[in-house]
């Protein structure tokens, strides 16, 4: 048997993983991006 | 014995229809099934764990006495740098999230994972990361061998193994960040009604601070070897200072990862033993809410110490004395825990079944590391002990009685609830003896070698540490030998034995405990009721 309350919570789950994984990218390209200025001083 | 029949078992029968899992191959490729892929997990770890204990074996054969005897240097440094990589990205990491993925749909009332099919990928992904990682023994120039510190310009002098490494260590970590993600988004999302955040076990909330730490310095170490990867191919210069860049860059952000990763490999364990320790005293776990409050504060600190770890590159005064402070602070909250877990078992009823012994054996050495870890922490202390055996001493008793003798007291806890049998307790009373006795015999002597001035990473040298070195190593062949009966004693639970109760320990309290065992290959499709969850969260 499907709970539909857990289709619900799946939805909010996609959503919150698109979240985490946005914040994972930037810190990753934010680390090089700081380190592209630091190296060039 | 401490298990006893349980009225557990008639919780939740319903479960059983349609209780069949896919059978082949083809089930364990394509599953989506928590429980599967936490066994996927679990299996990987453990070759991984035997992959890199043979690495360690060849390491403390060719020091077993003075001279090179087997192997010669460059292959030396390959299986000190491969051996840590596969113990911490392909045994410990995976190991916890094995577990995850077993215990915390079960132990919040959830049917799966939020994201079952991405559970699938992140595990996949595992076995071709370290197929690359170990075949770089087999290309020209022999795998890395720079250390899993992967130092420049060090390590960009390997051979055609450095950018399968840094493939590879790539692809552990989008495994990582895919696991850590669904673990947040299946604890934020996916808790029964009634679970609130304050009911959770311990092991669920040690899992939720770890997946955030590994979402915030996973993607630091993917930073740095991709810098790597453009300075060895791209012509960059981040980390070359012919070219305007800064070796000393790439070991602030390594260690802006490094540090929190220690955590990410311990604070699971602290759940752990926060689980083991009540049940076998047969008492709430003492100070609930302050263990939550000390593990987000060691999850704090993990972030503003790393410099520790390079103390003698040279550094501000100002600098040394705030990592140095910073550090020291960590004992804090753990000290907390320590306290907490000794006033748990203060006027128990204990008793000492496999689970309990090694949560024993890791409060004690566990500390040890720690008190090892606080004299690291002195800076001028530290001017000496860098880069000796001691600072190998200490890691080891915080990594090998601490992460992965509480995972061996995870699985002794859980593995009844997982294969339906009781497992053989001499044979892990034996299991846990000879690996407490020969851990000590194996990494105690480090620290008089490290004192005496021992450098680590070194397959040769001078015959005045040859006596602790020989010593060592008895102790190092004792407990490889001795981790063969874990296998044995899992596969003899799983062929058979005494039928577990669903709540398999007296003194267990928890939703899983509240399933029958073994747990269905489907559970919680109809969400536990709150006076299941009210029994399950006696802390």
């Amino acid at each position: 048997m499907i709970n539909t309350d857990t289709i619900e919570q799946r939805r909010r789950a996609r959503r919150t993983a698109m979240v985490l994984a946005i914040i994972a990218l930037v810190i990753y390209a934010g680390f090089i991006w700081m380190s592209v200025h630091r190296a060039g001083k | 014995m401490a298990y006893t029949e349980h009225a557990a078992d008639h919780a939740h029968t319903d479960h059983d229809h349609h209780d069949h899992p896919p059978s082949g191959l083809w089930r364990w490729v394509s599953t989506t099934n928590h429980k599967d892929i936490g066994t996927l997990y679990l299996i990987f770890a453990g070759v991984m764990f035997f992959v890199g204990g043979a690495m360690a074996m060849a390491i403390r054969l060719e020091l077993f006495k003075p001279g090179l005897q087997f192997f010669d240097p460059a292959f030396f440094n390959s299986l000190t740098t491969v051996h840590a990589l596969a113990m911490i990205f392909g045994a410990v990491m995976p190991a916890w999230v094995g577990l995850a993925n077993w215990m915390i749909p079960l132990q919040i009332g959830a049917p799966d994972m939020a994201l079952p099919r991405m559970n699938n990928f992140s595990f996949w992904l595992l076995p071709f990361a370290f197929t690359l990682l170990l075949i770089g023994f087999f290309v020209p120039g022999g795998a890395p061998a720079g250390g899993w510190t992967l130092y420049p310009p060090l390590v960009l002098q390997g051979g055609d193994s450095f950018p399968m490494a840094i493939f590879a260590i790539h692809l552990m970590g989008a495994s990582s960040i895919m696991g850590a993600i669904n673990v947040i988004v299946t604890i934020m999302n996916m808790r029964a009604p009634g679970m609130t955040l304050l009911r959770m076990p311990l092991f669920v909330w040690t899992w939720l601070i770890t997946a955030y730490l590994l979402i915030l310095v996973m993607p630091v170490l993917a930073g740095a070897v991709t810098m790597l990867l453009t300075d060895h191919f791209f012509g960059t210069s981040f980390f070359s200072a012919s070219g305007g860049g800064d070796p000393v860059m790439f070991q602030h952000i390594f260690w802006f990862f490094g540090h929190p990763e220690v955590y990410i490999l311990i604070l699971p364990a602290f759940g752990i033993v926060s689980e083991v320790i009540p049940t076998f005293s047969r008492k709430p776990l003492f100070g609930y809410e302050a263990m939550v409050y000390a593990t987000a504060s060691i999850a704090f600190l993990s972030f503003i110490v790393w410099a520790h770890h390079m103390f003698t590159v040279g550094m501000p005064l100002a600098g040394e004395m705030f990592f140095m402070l910073s550090t020291m602070l960590i004992s804090i909250p753990t000290g907390v825990k320590v306290f907490n877990w000794v006033s748990t078992m203060w006027r128990g009823s204990l008793t000492f079944e496999p689970p309990m012994l090694f949560a024993l054996s890791f409060l004690f050495l566990f500390s040890i590391g720690g008190f090892s870890g606080l004299m690291l922490a002195i800076a001028p202390a530290d001017f000496q002990y860098q880069d000796t055996y001691f600072v190998v001493a200490h890691f080891h008793y915080v990594l090998v009685p601490g992460a992965i003798f509480a995972i061996m007291a995870g699985v002794y806890y859980w593995l009844p609830k997982w294969t339906g049998h009781m497992y053989d307790m001499t044979l892990g009373k034996w299991h846990f003896w000879l690996s407490t006795i020969f851990v000590n015999v194996l990494f105690f002597p480090q620290h008089f070698l490290g004192l005496a001035g021992m450098p680590r990473r070194i397959p040769d040298y001078a015959t005045q540490f040859a006596d602790w070195n020989m010593v060592s190593s008895l102790g190092g062949f004792g407990f490889g030998l001795s981790q063969l009966l874990f296998p044995y004693l899992i596969w003899k639970c799983i062929r058979g034995g005494e039928r577990a109760t669903g709540q398999v320990w007296e003194g267990a309290h928890g939703l899983e405990w509240e399933l029958p065992s073994p747990a269905p290959y489907h559970t919680w499709q109809e969400a536990p009721t709150v006076a299941q969850i009210a029994h399950g969260a006696e802390h």
